[in-house]
């Protein structure tokens, strides 16, 4: 509709801002040229190195998101399919099943099936999952370590800073690429 | 029977220690026969990576529309469109992250250690508002930030915050960001991140601090114009900065002021600046006077803030991981806590010794003392200006916005006069011209 | 939210339409409402909070005593599913409040928005203005900003004061070695590839510079004992065995290694040998998931990585070719496509300027399929590919030379040698020397590029041809003593082979003649044989180092054992021997 109106300054003023602007431009230029050396056109997201993780509930606290992003995942191949689960139950439970007493989830958010004898397939209901690990740990510590938690990136809303990285006692977080964003077990792994 | 056994068994393994616990095979998987289908363990991709484009394009398009909306159409109603719009988009559907008030700490980082590669993306949120702020002034604050957009929404009954408070919390977001380099610089914390009131509500959940941050920075919003924005927020102080020496922005009718002063009270801001008054001041050798001592106090207040602040970087070193392990490890050493963390006993299971994570806490502390003798002289800086500004106002002849406080909401147009009768000629007639009337104007 | 229609501008300032305020408040109370209930809603979950239910534990752990207590068990159960049933709803009850809550805040706001939409301002001139008013302003805002920084000052002071520390202040020794590790630090590099003098300092790819095994340093020990720890400045286990060498830049050494189903790139320091990464090439899209066949010698990882000083290459035998920086993050990382090839792919990394060249020799030498690729450093996008070469698979590492005139990257495959501009892939001269299974890889020195494989010759070829040279340009070759796996030496007067049997050859190197051979009993050379100063070294499969004077006479300086069997080369830096055994890699040095 119109022009900008052009600020009412005397020419000394215009001749030094002119002057400052473009110190300014050149200290944004050189910022920028450092700085693409140093970018990368792919975005990061977090995940936890599972091979780091302590289990120490803080995932299921410290995540800005309630309830945590970070989630349970069960990697099947690696599971024992045991009938006495040391992630599904509490130690020493009374019986082997399904009864509140026995399970160790705070949430029942593992659901038990029975397989052919003796196998048992224990799978997350993920909703219900609050990151709490408490299964991650009967499982790294008695089994095969096939329950172990990743963030999920359907609901981490990647903050800049995640707040769990900053409180995991390991360090277990890290910025991973977005187009390989898990960190899974696997079978071979050696560490 | 079967109990005890298994009791044995568990207290057999509890014996294990934890570290070799890992990773380990210790039921082979069983061969199933046919018929068993192994679920796959399902991966939620990340946000697609066209979307982060698409952010910086809606960024362009968005601060290229209100600088358009504030200088050329000058429209209230337009800005008003655009914030509801950014609200939305980047408020509630990006849900803050990235944004470019926190990007500051992502460049300070990149700058600082090169180990850390900032995504394109966040170089976009941190350049692009500071170049269209060099041009057309600070268009990014009036609609295109969410925060701003969010404040700017919910005021609904403005007080005037005296000026001389106004210039006092003024210090405030050179402090914050200040603060916010050192820790980022540092690699200890983003905390403008971590204490961004709004973030929490734009993802509608959060820790219940931050939540009640959010609704009590609101409310108080509600009568102070953009608390946030004027008193705390950092980027902000950097593009009040910039925004100072920008070619174009926001200034009322070229014509004559009138001096009614209804610009001033229409900003809620107090980003109206006062003419400079016409008459000789009475007493021009005190003011003279007053001038060199403030400008004399400067290095001196700069000094003061370094040897200040150089004391603060062992409490502030604490905000670094390895610092507060190593203190905590070294309190345990020396018995001073019985209690110990998960971090320390994790560190403690690595098997490092105690001295190399010593050693490199005295590192990233020495590096935190250096950093923060910077940051004292800043603020002491900080503070020797704001003196002098304050005794030494800008010198103009007309109510007019200030171009580091203003930030382009584009109120006054809708109050001021003048503007008024040039807006309605332009739209009936377009006849007026649009040259600049008060270019030429003694210095 | 900009209704700009007459009937919401209010008539008469000060009175808002009733229909906006009526909204507003309806609006309002819901918010507050909500606000409450959600409030509400927030503390009471922390009494239902399920990872911290207390009475739970304590009900869980009398059942531990009572086992048989059917009554609570009954009791647990009720609990349980009463804290889930709270916790669940409380979930819902956030998220659905904070919808809520956002729709009401958006009506009440569009209410009063419309409402006070352009009202009448109040009239509030300031009162006139004078210098005596300006400068009171001034003065109370001085006071102001003064009393804020007081404020500020005192409070950095309290907080000085009362933060102790526990960290010792002089932990000297380690303060001091990562403080000189740290200070070892490379700056990071400025350029986008290494010049000749920094790749000449280090030992940047498969037998250092240019591939001639040679080292920029003399002082380097030839003895050490493995079992006393004499001259071994430390030992670290490396986690996949593999037979690919180490290569250094700066206090870095690199190594990789690789099992059917991952492949790893590793990083140590050289100050102490510190595991500073080891990162895992990962899933590339393309990668054939089904294990490439590999002799057991070779293992899936062969090929020894390269570096510019940027960034760390590896290769393995699957056709996974990955970049990581110094920091250990992947920059880049591509399939080449599953080679066809049943010993596995083995031929070493090389890099020219900001290029990295690949010799990708398989199949039969009629189909096609072998090439020289070379791939952009900074992306590994395909910067230029050779014309199809004549030649079935190699196992031989190709090296990049600098006669003097030009550059040129020498290949090696059965039956050619070939030269090729390494800027743009353009064959230069060829010579048929070669047949076998070629392993052996070239060495220049003295002029001539040298080849050799067992049942073939060893040929010494003039770089300056063009075209077929093979009639005109290889000045002489014989057939004493050729090596099947290591690879020659050159000392520039001298050209050393090595063969698995344990026989060590010498030749003059102009002219061709033989100076000496040497039997050695129960020993046998896979690795390829070094140079430092005047002393040449070979390792044996079976961790003997054998240190020679170079020379026209058999003279041997030194013997040590390492203690683990040797299928890799050595790297040399100043003053140390970086080689990688069975298991460990070891760093010699002395330790003055």
């Amino acid at each position: 509709m119109s022009a900008p109106i052009t600020k009412p300054e005397s020419s000394r003023r215009q001749f030094f801002n002119g002057t400052v602007r473009g110190a300014f431009l050149f200290l944004l230029g050189a910022a920028t040229t450092l700085l693409f050396r140093r970018s990368q056109p792919k975005r990061t997201v977090w995940q936890i190195d599972p091979y780091k993780c302590i289990c120490c509930t803080r995932c299921a606290t410290e995540c800005v998101m309630h309830p945590s992003a970070v989630k349970c995942v069960q990697v099947y191949p690696m599971c024992g399919y045991c009938k006495l689960c040391t992630g599904y139950f509490e130690p020493e439970p009374i019986s082997l099943d399904t009864g509140a007493e026995n399970q160790l989830c705070p949430t029942g958010a593992i659901k038990r099936r029975a397989l052919e004898d003796p196998y048992y397939e224990y799978t997350i209901d993920e909703p219900l999952c609050i990151g709490c690990a408490k299964c991650v740990k009967g499982c790294v510590l008695f089994g095969n370590g096939s329950f172990f938690l990743q963030v999920r990136h359907d609901r981490c809303v990647n903050c800049d800073e995640c707040a769990i990285a900053i409180a995991c006692p390991p360090q277990a977080f890290q910025r991973v690429p977005a187009d390989k964003p898990y960190l899974m077990k696997d079978r071979e792994h050696q560490a | 029977m079967r109990r005890l056994v298994r009791g044995c068994l568990w207290l057999a393994l509890l014996g294990l220690p934890l570290a070799s616990a890992f990773g380990v095979e210790r039921f082979p998987p069983p061969e199933f026969d046919a018929g068993y289908k192994m679920p796959v363990t399902t991966v939620p991709a990340a946000r697609a990576q066209w979307l982060s484009y698409l952010d910086v394009a809606v960024l362009v398009a968005a601060l290229a529309l209100t600088s358009h909306l504030v200088l050329r159409k000058r429209s209230r109603d337009g800005v008003l469109a655009v914030s509801v719009f950014s609200l939305l988009y980047f408020g509630f559907y990006q849900q803050g992250c990235v944004c470019s008030i926190g990007s500051v700490q992502d460049i300070t980082l990149a700058l600082f250690n090169s180990g850390y590669v900032v995504p394109l993306t966040t170089v976009a949120f941190f350049l692009l508002p500071l170049v269209f702020t060099l041009f057309f002034g600070r268009t990014f604050c009036a609609a295109v930030c969410p925060m701003g957009a969010i404040q700017d929404l919910t005021l609904l009954k403005p007080v005037k915050v005296p000026a001389w408070l106004e210039h006092v919390l003024g210090v405030l977001p050179f402090v914050y960001l200040g603060a916010g380099i050192l820790f980022a610089a540092t690699g200890s914390a983003f905390i403008i991140c971590e204490y961004d009131p709004f973030i929490a509500l734009y993802r509608r959940t959060g820790s219940f601090g931050m939540l009640a941050l959010g609704a009590a920075f609101l409310i108080a919003g509600i009568f102070i114009g953009r608390p946030y924005c004027r008193f705390l927020c950092p980027y902000g102080a950097l593009l009040s900065l910039v925004s100072r020496y920008s070619k174009w922005g926001v200034t009322l009718s070229p014509t004559d002021c009138i001096h009614c002063q209804i610009c001033d009270t229409a900003c809620p801001y107090g980003a109206i600046a006062d003419p400079t008054l016409k008459d000789p001041h009475p007493d021009p050798r005190k003011r003279k006077r007053r001038l060199i001592a403030l400008a004399a106090l400067v290095p001196l207040l700069v000094v003061l803030g370094g040897w200040l602040g150089g004391r603060l970087g062992v409490p502030f070193s604490r905000m670094h991981a390895t610092v507060s392990l190593a203190e905590q490890v070294a309190a345990e050493d020396a018995g001073k806590v019985k209690e110990l963390t998960d971090a320390s006993k994790a560190f403690r299971q690595t098997g490092q010794p105690a001295e190399e994570l010593y050693a490199e806490a005295l590192r990233v502390r020495g590096r935190f003392v250096g950093g923060s003798v910077w940051f004292g002289a800043f603020v002491g800086l900080v503070f020797g200006v704001t003196l002098i500004s304050v005794s030494e106002p800008r010198k103009q002849d007309i109510y007019d916005p200030h171009p580091g406080d203003c930030v382009s909401c584009g109120r006054c147009y809708v109050y001021c006069p003048k503007e008024i009768v040039r807006l309605k000629r332009i739209q009936s007639k377009n006849v007026i011209p649009l040259t600049p009337v008060r270019g030429e104007q003694k210095s | 939210m900009q209704p700009a229609t007459k009937n919401s501008t209010p008539t008469a300032a000060g009175h808002w339409p009733q229909a906006q305020v009526r909204t507003a408040i309806i609006a309002g109370a819901f918010c507050v409402i909500i606000a409450a209930l959600m409030l509400i809603n927030q503390l009471q979950s922390r009494s239902f909070d399920p990872l911290t239910a207390q009475e739970l534990k304590q009900l869980k752990a009398s059942l531990v005593q009572n086992p048989t207590d059917e009554g609570l068990k009954k009791q647990i159960r009720a609990l349980d599913h009463n804290l889930r049933r709270h916790h669940s709803r409380h979930v819902l009850l956030a998220e659905r409040g904070g919808w809520l809550l956002i729709v009401g805040a958006s009506v009440f706001l569009f209410a009063v928005q419309s409402a006070i939409y352009r009202r009448k301002l109040p009239k509030t001139q300031k009162l006139d203005r004078t210098h005596e008013t300006e400068d009171h302003a001034a003065a109370t805002a001085r006071m102001g900003v003064a009393m804020l920084g007081v404020m500020l000052g005192a409070a950095a002071w309290a907080l000085a004061a009362e933060t102790t520390t526990f960290i010792p202040a002089q932990t000297a020794k380690a303060a001091a070695t990562t403080e000189a590790a740290a200070a070892a630090e490379p700056p990071a590099p400025t350029t986008p590839f290494p010049t000749p003098e920094e790749l000449k300092q280090n030992w940047p790819r498969f037998r250092g510079p240019s591939g001639s095994g040679i080292s920029a340093y003399a002082n380097v020990p030839t003895t050490w004992n493995a079992k006393t720890g004499e001259n071994i400045l430390w030992k670290v286990p490396v986690p996949i065995i593999g037979p690919n060498s180490p290569v250094l830049w700066g206090n870095r050494v690199f190594l990789c290694g690789a099992t059917e189903k991952k492949r790893e790139v590793y990083c140590y320091d050289t100050t102490n040998g510190k595991l500073l990464w080891q990162k895992q090439v990962g899933d590339i899209p393309g990668t054939d998931p089904e294990a490439p066949s590999v002799m057991d010698e070779g293992g899936f990882a062969p090929s020894t990585v390269a570096t510019d000083g940027r960034r760390v290459y590896a290769i393995f035998a699957n056709a996974d070719v990955a970049a990581f920086d110094y920091k250990g993050n992947r920059v880049w990382a591509r399939n080449l496509g599953k080679f066809d090839d049943s010993y596995g792919h083995a031929s070493s990394l090389e890099t020219y300027r900001d290029r990295l060249l690949i010799q990708v020799d398989q199949g039969t030498g009629k189909d096609g399929k072998s090439k020289i690729l070379a791939l952009e450093t900074a992306t590994g996008n395909t910067a230029w590919e050779s014309a199809p070469r004549p030649v079935p698979g190699s196992w031989s590492s190709p090296i990049l030379i600098n006669t003097g005139k030009r550059e040129m990257f020498i290949v090696t495959a059965k039956p050619w040698v070939m030269a090729y501009d390494p800027a743009s892939g353009k064959e230069i001269w060829r010579a048929e020397a070669l047949s076998g299974e070629v392993t052996p890889s070239p060495v220049f020195g003295a002029g001539l590029v040298f080849t050799a494989i067992e049942g073939e010759k060893l040929a010494a070829i003039k770089p300056d041809g063009e075209g077929d040279v093979t009639k005109t340009h290889v000045v002489w070759s014989a057939e004493d003593g050729l090596p099947d796996v290591s690879s020659p030496l050159c000392d520039g007067q001298r050209v050393y082979l090595a063969t698995s049997t344990g026989q060590i050859t010498c030749f003059e190197a102009t002219k061709g003649k033989k100076l000496w051979e040497k039997e050695l009993d129960n020993i046998s050379f896979k690795s390829s044989p070094a140079l430092a100063g005047d002393k040449v070294y070979f390792f044996s499969d079976k961790g003997s180092v054998i240190v020679l004077q170079a020379g026209n006479e058999y003279k041997e300086v030194a013997r040590a054992e390492l203690g683990e069997e040797v299928l890799s080369s050595p790297a040399f830096a100043d003053g140390r021997i970086y080689i990688r055994g069975k298991k460990s890699l070891f760093c010699i040095g002395s330790k003055k």
